[in-house]
Parts: structure tokens; sequence; C-alpha cells
């Protein structure tokens, strides 16, 4: 089990870097592109709705602005996205850490109110102002230079190095004293305060690092469609994936969003294919909804504690260390 | 442990309201540091809401706290906690779902960027944390998640993860409620070697006799406000104070 | 100049009134729960879908209908929260938070599935009569919208103010621990604060359905514009969210009228970003920094 723990995410990480030569089919890779990308998306939303106990459902204004900026940059100032993603991304970051001022300060339902209306105000910004955006009509983005068979493989290793860095980042938080007092706050707030820790000044580093991936997906999403438009970029579908997978991994845990993108993602692309296309806008949404309510009723540690908490029981340890928190063995064990 | 000279906490006419209950009214008191001070009152007489006000909590509708020459006044409880304040709650709060260490190890007095992004539990802490759990008796518990131990166990992790942030001054809110007479003792003696190195105390308490043997000062409360401070003695045969007590 | 300024001021005063009626629900079930009800304006447009369909199907008047949703949600509201909801309260609140929103989704999925995604309006016989108020023609229809919805407030401050449990539903929202002490059966009230506050919102739905168009996704934002009124007004304080209705329903209407009806909900975003920024515990809230 150390052993999986240890070098299991290397050997993962060689498989998919390996994969593309093995595997020629554009639409397996295609598959796998958008599962790394709902995979980074769903662990950053985690640094903020596991680690500090504050979900957000405004993600996807995020992914949506960075689908706008980096297409805008692209047609009007030829940035090639690739190139932009990232500064686009910490652009993100900015955005959220203004969002956190306005919101953060206080406890409360303050911040998933503002991120709700954020979400809501930039679609409507993106419709309405015209001139800048095209409005509903959209924006076009030019294609990238590249045969169809190769066009695919820029997306799927851009989509992969940006899970391994939030998978990366989720890991280091989570060993840090930032993460320790994220998590106290998640507990007890008030108590945290009370500790010493500057509760606002975390909560908005916090939400600042976790719409980072959602924004630089957007942008590179933006590419992959060569098309920007105000319904597609604010599909709220987008981000409630981010929510489910993160609570079906497991919330507070750096794979978490990985695991529950591997599992949802591919049925979620059935239901899409099976179902008739009168339905296949709802069912997804239903689908997803009844796993909100399911999952805090029957699972709400989601898969990866479960687990960990019956292997836990198998073992029978005299001790049981806390397997909610932190690292899956006690800090300072052998 | 910190044995740099404390300052001396001043409280001048502060009024707290609550949309019609008027919980603090004209409330002054001072506290010499170095001495473990107590405050008592009937129930609902605002000794919690003073604490609230002194470290951060609530925000006073007018008056002024001062901690030596400092204005505490306003400033969020993490800040108050930088100055050297550390409290526990009337109702024990501790981090539930994370081990005691875990708990010992999140107060912070000072913390800068590189801090922030450092090992969670570094070495010279955890020595600390485990010294301070042996000087509370729950050394051997380090590993075990914290809504595990007793409550009065509790009670002790909330006093020595208060302690991890080196404050001057400790405000306990009725640190001897619920803890059956040995850990009382306990207790007395664990705060009087900390106050005799130093650390200066409020205590709220209802336990008369533990107030008693403890305190160099006590000061009543009434009604939202102060209406006696003085030593033990004194305060016991003070006829406003059985006046507030048997008069209610 | 004047008719303009009468006309945004009478509209929107009319609008308010049902936007009050929208918030108040979410108010309540915050008060008691301290949680947002992502799913409220989907289930507002569930009570619009039930009322087009009972007019079309079976021609009910929409006004009619409003009792029959009230007893419906009432009922199913309740269940809800027993059965589901209410585990959460007390404890990990941010589930609950995310439960609601699968209810908002189950909703905007199932409306779409029975109902397609084309946009809805409610037309009766009476949808175009316009009554003259000193020369100023004001459609029908916003009064006797803005008249139920009064009338579902009163009621609804009337159990509030008059009866014990209103007084019970009150001391809970003020403080659940203390009400508990007393001797509140806060469990049950949160049972049937969450029932009202539904069926507030079902009753809300054929009166925005008379007074606009509508189509699944639209809960998205009829949620947006609820929060706003509910922080502007100061979460937890029913009168707030009343007060904050009217001029939200208002200052919309001007910028309706002197700009563009596109850019109406941004006022609400824009006041809210406001009251965010220089007065966070709203109109009527009290300042409380959560930690204590």
């Amino acid at each position: 089990m150390r052993l999986i723990r240890r070098w299991g995410p290397w050997l993962l990480l060689v498989i998919c870097l390996a994969l593309p030569v093995l595997v020629k089919q554009p639409a397996w890779l295609d598959m796998l592109q958008f599962t790394f990308m709902y995979a980074a998306m769903s662990v950053g939303w985690d640094i903020m709705g596991g680690y500090a106990g504050y979900p957000s459902i405004g993600h996807v204004g995020f992914f949506g602005m960075s689908s706008y900026v980096a297409g805008l940059l692209l047609v009007h100032f030829g940035v090639n996205i690739f190139a932009s993603a990232l500064l686009v991304g910490l652009f993100g970051s900015l955005v959220g850490a203004g969002l956190g001022f306005i919101s953060l300060r206080t406890r409360g339902p303050a911040f998933l109110i503002v991120t709700l209306v954020f979400a809501l105000t930039v679609q409507m910004l993106a419709e309405n102002l015209n001139a800048l955006t095209g409005g509903t009509s959209g924006l076009y983005l030019p294609l990238l230079d590249l045969p169809p068979d190769v066009v695919i493989l820029p997306f799927y290793y851009a989509m992969l190095a940006l899970t391994v860095l939030a998978v990366a980042t989720s890991t280091f938080i989570r060993a840090s004293r930032f993460g320790l007092g994220l998590l106290a706050i998640r507990e007890d707030e008030g108590k945290a305060e009370g500790s010493g820790i500057n509760t606002a000044l975390y909560k908005i580093l916090a939400f600042a690092v976790s719409v980072f991936f959602a924004s630089v997906a957007g942008a590179l999403h933006a590419q992959y469609l060569n098309y920007v438009d105000p319904d597609l970029a604010f599909e709220f579908i987008i981000g409630l994936n981010m929510v489910v997978m993160a609570l079906v991994g497991s919330r507070a845990t750096p794979w978490g969003g990985v695991l529950g993108a591997v599992i949802m993602f591919p049925i979620s692309q059935l239901l899409v294919y099976t179902l008739p296309d009168k339905f296949s806008g709802q069912v997804p949404l239903v689908e997803l909804g009844i796993l909100l309510i399911l999952i805090p009723m029957f699972l709400p540690d989601g898969i990866i504690k479960s687990l960990e908490r019956w292997a836990e029981r198998r073992r029978r340890r005299p001790r049981v260390p806390s397997t909610d928190t932190f690292a899956p063995a006690p800090v300072g064990a052998p | 442990m910190s044995t740099a000279a404390g300052r001396p906490l001043s409280v001048r006419n502060v009024a707290k309201t609550f949309g019609g209950v008027r919980a603090l009214t004209d409330c002054s008191l001072d506290i010499s540091c170095g001495k473990i001070s107590a405050l008592i009152g009937p129930n609902g007489s605002g000794k919690t809401t003073l604490f609230n006000c002194i470290t951060g909590f609530y925000v006073p509708d007018s008056g002024s706290i001062r901690y030596g020459e400092t204005a505490l006044g306003g400033r969020l409880p993490n800040q108050i906690v930088h100055l050297g304040i550390a409290r526990t709650f009337q109702v024990t709060r501790i981090f539930k779902r994370m081990t005691v260490l875990e708990n010992m190890v999140v107060p912070v007095r000072q913390s800068n960027w590189k801090s922030l992004f450092s090992a969670a539990i570094k070495g010279h802490e955890r020595e600390r944390a485990e010294g301070l759990l042996d000087f509370v008796g729950l050394a051997d518990y380090w590993s075990m998640q914290a809504g595990n131990l007793s409550f009065g166990q509790q009670k002790l992790l909330e006093l020595a993860a208060a302690l991890m942030s080196e404050p001057d001054l400790l405000l306990l809110d009725e640190p001897a409620g619920g803890l059956n007479p040995i850990m009382i003792d306990r207790l007395t003696g664990y705060i009087r070697d900390l106050n005799a190195q130093g650390v200066t105390f409020l205590l709220v308490e209802h336990n008369m006799g533990f107030v008693m043997r403890l305190a160099h000062s006590i000061a009543v409360m009434h009604r939202g406000e102060v209406i006696a401070q003085g030593e033990p003695e004194a305060i016991r045969s003070d006829p406003k104070v059985l006046d507030a007590y048997l008069g209610d | 100049m004047t008719q303009v300024l009468v006309q945004g001021l009478v509209f929107g005063l009319l609008a308010g009134g049902v936007y009050a009626l929208m918030s108040s629900g979410m108010s309540m079930i915050f008060g008691v729960m301290r949680m947002v009800n992502l799913g409220h304006a989907a289930i507002m447009l569930t009570g619009s879908y039930i009322a087009v369909t009972l007019l079309q199907q079976l021609g009910v008047d929409p006004l009619l209908s409003i009792p029959i949703i009230v007893a419906a949600f009432l009922v199913v509201g309740a269940l809800f929260e027993r059965g589901v909801l209410g585990r959460f309260i007390g404890g990990d609140l941010a589930l609950a938070v995310l439960v609601t929103l699968g209810v908002a989704n189950i909703l905007e999925g199932g409306q779409g599935v029975i109902w397609t995604s084309r946009f809805y309006t409610i037309r009766t016989g009476y949808s175009f009569n316009t009554f003259n108020l000193f020369g100023l023609y004001i459609p029908l229809i916003r009064i006797i919208a803005a008249a139920e919805a009064a009338v579902l407030l009163v009621a609804l401050w009337l159990i509030l103010s008059r009866t014990n449990l209103g007084r019970s539903i009150r001391a809970t929202i003020q403080n659940r621990s203390v009400a508990q002490l007393v001797g509140v059966n806060v469990a049950r009230v949160t049972m049937i604060a969450f029932a009202i506050g539904v069926a507030m919102a079902g009753a809300a739905g054929p009166l925005m359905g008379m007074l606009y168009t509508w189509y699944p996704d639209s809960h998205w934002l009829w949620g947006g514009k609820i929060v706003a009124i509910i922080i502007l007004g100061g979460l937890s304080s029913l009168r707030g969210a009343l007060l904050a209705s009217m001029i939200l329903g208002v200052a919309e209407q001007f910028v309706t009228l002197g700009i563009d009806v596109r850019w109406a909900p941004m006022v609400f975003y824009i006041f809210l970003l406001v009251v965010m920024l220089f007065r966070p515990q709203g109109l009527l809230g009290s300042v409380n920094r959560g930690l204590a």
C-alpha cells in the first residue's frame, strides 16, 4: 500500500504521457483531455470548497471570463492561447482575490452569493457588450495550424500538465501551515480566528489559488472550440461537474477531484451520446442534482476517505489517528 | 514560556447592545499585569460579552479598551492574539476532527509569508507542543482525534493550545465549569504555575471556592457594569455584591 | 420627465411587492437554518409551471392555483426537510447548501424534460387590461400580482406576529440555542419554517409568470436577484427583505425606463457590490463578525 502511495502517481503520469503514442484515436484522447480538464478544475475547486469549507458555485464565471480574455487577446493581439493561458490564469486569480476581498472578510453566505452573482454578471456582460465580445453571436477564434490527427495533442498535454499542477499544489497546501489553517477555518472559523489565524487573508488566498485552474482551463478550452459564446462559456453544468466530482472523489484531498473526474466524466459522455437530443441537456442536470443529494446523505466523505477509513478499521489500530484532516499516517510517525 | 513584562488591561465605559438587550452598559475594569483576576457575577451580567469585546469577537458600541498603550477596540481577534492575549471559551472549542497535536500547532502569535508555506508541524513547534501537552498531562494522546477526548481532557487541550501562542494575558471563560474536584485542583495548580512564570490571568467563573483560592483581585459584574473590584475578602463582604447576587 | 419618475416609482413598487414575496421565503429559511436555499428560485418556477399548466389544461385562473400550490409545497417542503435537509442543519452546512443546489438542478432538468426549453408566460383574459391612475396607464396584471403578493405577505406577517408558532420561529431566527433552552422545539420549527418558505416561493411563481416570461434556466437569474435582495435587506431580517425589494424594484424600473431592460439585473448586482463593500450587514441586519 505504501508502495502505491509513493510510486503510484509517478507511474500514472508516465502512462498518461505515453498514452498518445499508443492510442492513436483522437476520440479517446479527446475524452481524456476533458477528463484532465475537469480533474484539474475540480481539484482547484476543492482547495476552497474542501479545505476551507467554502463551496463556490461561481467557478464557471472564471472559466467563462478567461475564455473571453484569452480569446480576445488572440483575436485582437494575436497572442497564442497556449502562451497566454497561464497569464490569463493569474488574471483570474487576481479577480478572485478581488471578489474574496469583497466577500470573505466576514463569515456567512456572502461568499456563496458573491460567487454566484459574479458568474451571472460576467455572463450578462458577455451577452450585452456586443462591441467587445460579439454578444450572443460569439467570438470566432483562428484555428490552430495543425493536421487534424495531431491537433488534439497540445490540448491533451496542456490539460495533463494543468492536472499535475493542480494535484501538486493541493498536496503542497495540505502539508503546509497554510493548509492546516484552512482546515481549522473549516472546522471552526471563530476558533481559528481566535487562535491568531488571519482568516480573511487565508480565505482570500485560497480562493485566488482555487480559481486559477478553472481560469487556465477556460482559456485553453476557448482555443479547443475555436469559439467563445456566452451560453457555452458559462454553462452552469461545468461548475456543477467540478463540485460533484470533488464530492464523489472526496473533498479536502488532492486526488479527490481526479478520481471524481475519472469516474464521472465517461458516464456523463455516455449519457450525452445515448440519450435522444431532446433530453441530452436536461438529464445530466438531473443526474448531478440527484448525486448532490445522495452523496451528502450516504457518502458524505467521498470515495477516497471512505476507503481509507474502511482500511483503517480492517487494520484495527489501537489508537486510530484522524483520517479526516491530514496525512493518512499520523504526523511524525516513522 | 514568555516572561516578558505584560501590560495592564484597562476597560473604560464600554457599552454593547444587541437589538434591545443592553449587555454592557458602562463597564470599566482594570487588570494589573502579573496577577490573577477573576470576573464574577450573576448570569446575564455581561461577563462573556466583555470577554468577546476584549478579544475582538464583538465591537463595542462605545468606550475604550486598552492593553498598555495599545487600543484594542475594533481589532480583529487574530490581531488581538498577536498582541499577546489568548482566550478559551465558555463552551470548550477545539478542532474535533484534528488530532491533539494538530490542535496544538494551529495557534500562532506571529506569522509571515514564509512560514505560511512551510511544513505544518516543524521540529521546534512540535517540541513546544509536546512540552505543553506534558504540562497538562495529555502527552500520550498526541495522535488521538481531539473529539475523542473526555470533556475534562478537551478543556485542558483548549488551555494548552491557548498557551502555544505565548500569551502574556490569558482570558479563561469558566475554566472549571463541569470539572470534578480533582481536575479543578489540577487546574488550580496549572494556573498558579503559569502565573508564577509571568502570565496574567482574567477568569470568568461561577465556582466561588475556586475563585477565592486563586484570585488576587475580583471584579463583580451586574447588569452590564462592574459594581465592585478589589481583593477577595473585601468583595466577600461588600454589600453591593450581596445585593446583586441575592436581589435577583 | 415626471411621467417617467412616477411610472418608475409606481411600477417599481408594484414589482417590489412580488419581489418581497419571492425573497421572504428565502430570508426566513436563512434565518432559521443559516443556509442559502439555492433551490428557491427553481421552486418558484415549479409553481409557475404548475400554474400555467393548470391554466392551459384545466382553465384554472393562476390566482386560484396559488392555494393549491401553497398546500402542496407546504407538504413536500416539510417532508423534504424532515427526510433530507434536516440532518445537515447544525452540522455540515456546506453540504446542506449543496443539497439545495441539487434540488435546483433536479427541478431545472425535470422542467426541461416536461416543458422543454421554450419560453412560457401566463396569459389570462385580463392580462391586457390597464388601469388609469391620474393619466398613468398601469397594466392591471401588475396591480393584481402586487395585491396578491401583499395578501400572502400579510398572512405571513400575521402568522409570525400573532401565533405561538410565529413567536417560536422568530425566537429561533434570533438565537437558535437560546430558543432551544427556553423550550422551543427547534427541529419542528425548522421543518415548518422551511415548508412555509418554499410555499411562499411556490406562491410567487404564478405571480412572476403573469408578469414575465421564463424558461427552466431562468431560475439562476431570479436566484441572483433574490439573494441580492436579502443581502441588501440584511440577512434574516424579513423587514429588511421587504424594504430592499421595494428599493430594488424601483431602481430596476428606472434602469429599464432610462437605459435598457437588458441591464436591469445589473442594478441588483451593483447594489450587492456596494452593500458588501460599505455596509455588509445590509440595511436592517446586525453588525456581527459571525465569529463568536
